[in-house]
């Protein structure tokens, strides 16, 4: 799925309304902080949970994005009632078609078409993409909302990615039979049980990120998968327990996943992420540089520019680096006035900035939009 | 005349923004570089990121390529260094490079604060705040001069941090709800702390890197 226009309004009266925004394959989110970026960033994520979890949430959605040569338009808006339940208002997806719109489902307070068809009364707080993502309709929306992933990379999250976990039995069995990533992206594993189905089932691709890994941090000699069994003689658990480890320079034992810096940690997991990513997928990423030396943080843009696979990364940074290595064409700078957030794209300002040697970054925070960022 | 001023940090571009056009009413403020006509200055602010001269490199290579451009101001604190080691720093860089137009050097001795604790309307003859009459004790820097305000050994602050610290304080006792920080330095626009600070250094010849901004824009 590849997010083509998105705008965005909270539904409470004191709710943030954002501009209506074109996405591109990379996008970088920059602003003051409290201007809506992350905020942005989890509206994104939310719908995806919405779509795919039936997890419900209140907002207002207007977004178009292509999945499988497709596109689409999906219009989706809840509202809380006075007694304090929220349903939804408004679920209209069309498919867009030589810039016609074709309904695919029309819903609002009192009917509910789908394909030109009433359908029986449904729950106000099930959308139409979950309730009929079996339809054929339907079901390229649902897959393309199941792509979208977002990363904090920092507090529990990290944590619980390179905490330990024992591979389930009937994974392997499942796996050896689809070795599809989708499967193994879905799966939702931790970090080293993902590494550990790499490194049986996609040997390639786990050689592909331990190399890249090492060249990122070079005092990294040797990069290996080892059950917590070996690691530790005293623990017993049922079924393998895969460890990722590495060895250092100068340091003759293996280091595991859990001990290494929590930068480290953050290099291997976007990696494993981007490698595992379906194709169409979507990757929200949000500060990523936080607490990140400079070494784990030169790599980050060109890597992102060229990963070669379809992904579509929207991320956050305050990073001078971060920033002036992504092209001004591809930011997009948030401002705020009370509740409404204005988003500029990059586009707008690169033919300005183009016309100074000082470094993007340098202009874009000499830049009002940039610098009065919350009125 | 046109000018191109590069400064520090953002204070500062806040400030020059008011500040240059009282000092030579002439000039106007062109937010974009390529806009320049006549009687125009540009200001880039480096941020307070490291790489200030990395910033003083591209303005040369802007002041060489559009052209427009009769004067290049680099304004600078001189920090930890005497006035003219921090003169000599910047005269001996940008000495080897080529640059179209005239360059002129403001050094901000010791930094920004320390022009704006020159201001004696600004600083009250009779504190509410405890701290404010401590380090007016310590050093009142309405009678002497702000550059030779010493570090705060005690309180582990160097003379920039001293300064910045005074300089908050004083504002914040004078007016109420009102903060002055990096990023609103407000009360520091208006004409008359400018007109206060020009007073202090013709009256007492205090803040003599003043001098410098009062000549580079003529």
């Amino acid at each position: 799925m590849r997010i083509l226009t998105y705008k965005y309004k909270d539904v409470d009266p004191i709710g943030w309304h954002f501009s209506k925004v074109e996405f591109d394959k990379v996008n970088l989110l920059v602003g003051d902080t409290a201007t809506g970026k992350t905020r942005l960033l989890n509206t994104i994520f939310n719908l995806g949970r919405f779509s795919v979890s039936n997890e419900f949430k209140n907002g207002g959605w207007d977004i178009t994005f292509k999945h499988n040569d497709a596109t689409y338009r999906w219009v989706l808006e809840t509202e809380t009632m006075k007694d304090g339940e929220s349903g939804i208002i408004q679920d209209n997806i069309w498919k867009i078609e030589r810039q016609r719109e074709i309904p695919i489902v029309g819903r609002d307070r009192t009917s509910f078409k789908f394909n030109g068809r009433e359908v029986p009364k449904l729950s106000s707080k099930e959308n139409s993409v979950w309730l009929l993502k079996e339809e054929e309709l339907v079901k390229p929306i649902y897959e393309g909302f199941s792509n979208i992933m977002q990363r904090r990379f920092f507090g529990d999250e990290l944590v619980n990615m390179t905490g330990y976990q024992t591979i389930p039995v009937n994974f392997i069995e499942k796996i050896k039979k689809d070795r599809g990533l989708k499967r193994l992206f879905q799966a939702e594993f931790n970090l080293s049980g993902t590494l550990y189905f790499l490194s049986e089932y996609h040997k390639d691709i786990f050689n592909k990120i331990c190399t890249l890994y090492k060249g990122i941090f070079p005092f990294i000699i040797e990069t290996t998968l080892i059950d917590i069994r070996d690691l530790n003689k005293n623990i017993s658990v049922i079924g393998p327990m895969p460890i990722f480890c590495i060895k250092e320079k100068g340091i003759d034992k293996w280091i595991p996943i859990l001990d290494i810096s929590s930068g480290m940690q953050k290099v291997l997991l976007m990696l494993t992420d981007i490698f595992v990513f379906p194709e169409e997928g979507i990757y929200l990423i949000d500060e990523y540089e936080n607490s990140l030396g400079i070494n784990a943080i030169d790599f980050f843009p060109s890597f992102i520019l060229e990963v070669e696979k379809d992904i579509q990364f929207i991320v956050t940074s305050h990073h001078p680096y971060i920033i002036n290595e992504i092209p001004v064409k591809n930011w997009y700078v948030f401002h705020r006035k009370g509740t409404e957030v204005t988003i500029k794209r990059g586009s707008e300002l690169a033919e300005r900035f183009g016309k100074s040697k000082q470094k993007a970054f340098i202009q874009l925070i000499n830049d009002p939009f940039y610098t009065d960022g919350v009125e | 005349m046109n000018f191109y001023v590069v400064v520090e940090g953002m204070v500062e571009k806040g400030v020059y923004r008011s500040w240059i056009p009282l000092v030579n009413p002439a000039l106007t403020y062109v937010e974009d570089p390529s806009k320049i006509d006549d009687n125009n200055f540009f200001l880039i602010s480096g941020g307070g990121y490291p790489g200030y001269f990395d910033v003083i490199d591209n303005a040369i290579l802007d002041v060489n390529e559009i052209g427009v451009f009769d004067r290049l101001v680099i304004s600078t604190d001189s920090e930890e260094m005497t006035c003219a080691e921090k003169y000599k720093e910047i005269v001996d860089y940008v000495s080897e490079k080529k640059c179209s137009s005239e360059i002129r050097i403001i050094i901000q001795h010791f930094c920004f604060e320390t022009w704006g604790l020159s201001n004696r309307k600004a600083v009250s003859p009779h504190p509410h705040s405890q701290k404010l009459r401590e380090y007016k004790q310590f050093f009142n820097v309405r009678v002497n001069d702000p550059e030779l305000l010493p570090p705060h050994i005690k309180e582990g602050l160097n003379r920039s941090q001293f300064a910045a610290k005074y300089l908050r304080l004083a504002l914040n006792d004078k007016f109420k709800n009102l903060t002055y920080t990096k990023k609103a330095p407000d009360v520091l626009l208006h004409p008359k702390y400018f007109v206060q600070v020009k007073n202090r250094f013709e009256e007492t010849h205090h803040v003599c890197s003043f001098e410098a901004f009062l000549k580079a824009f003529v």
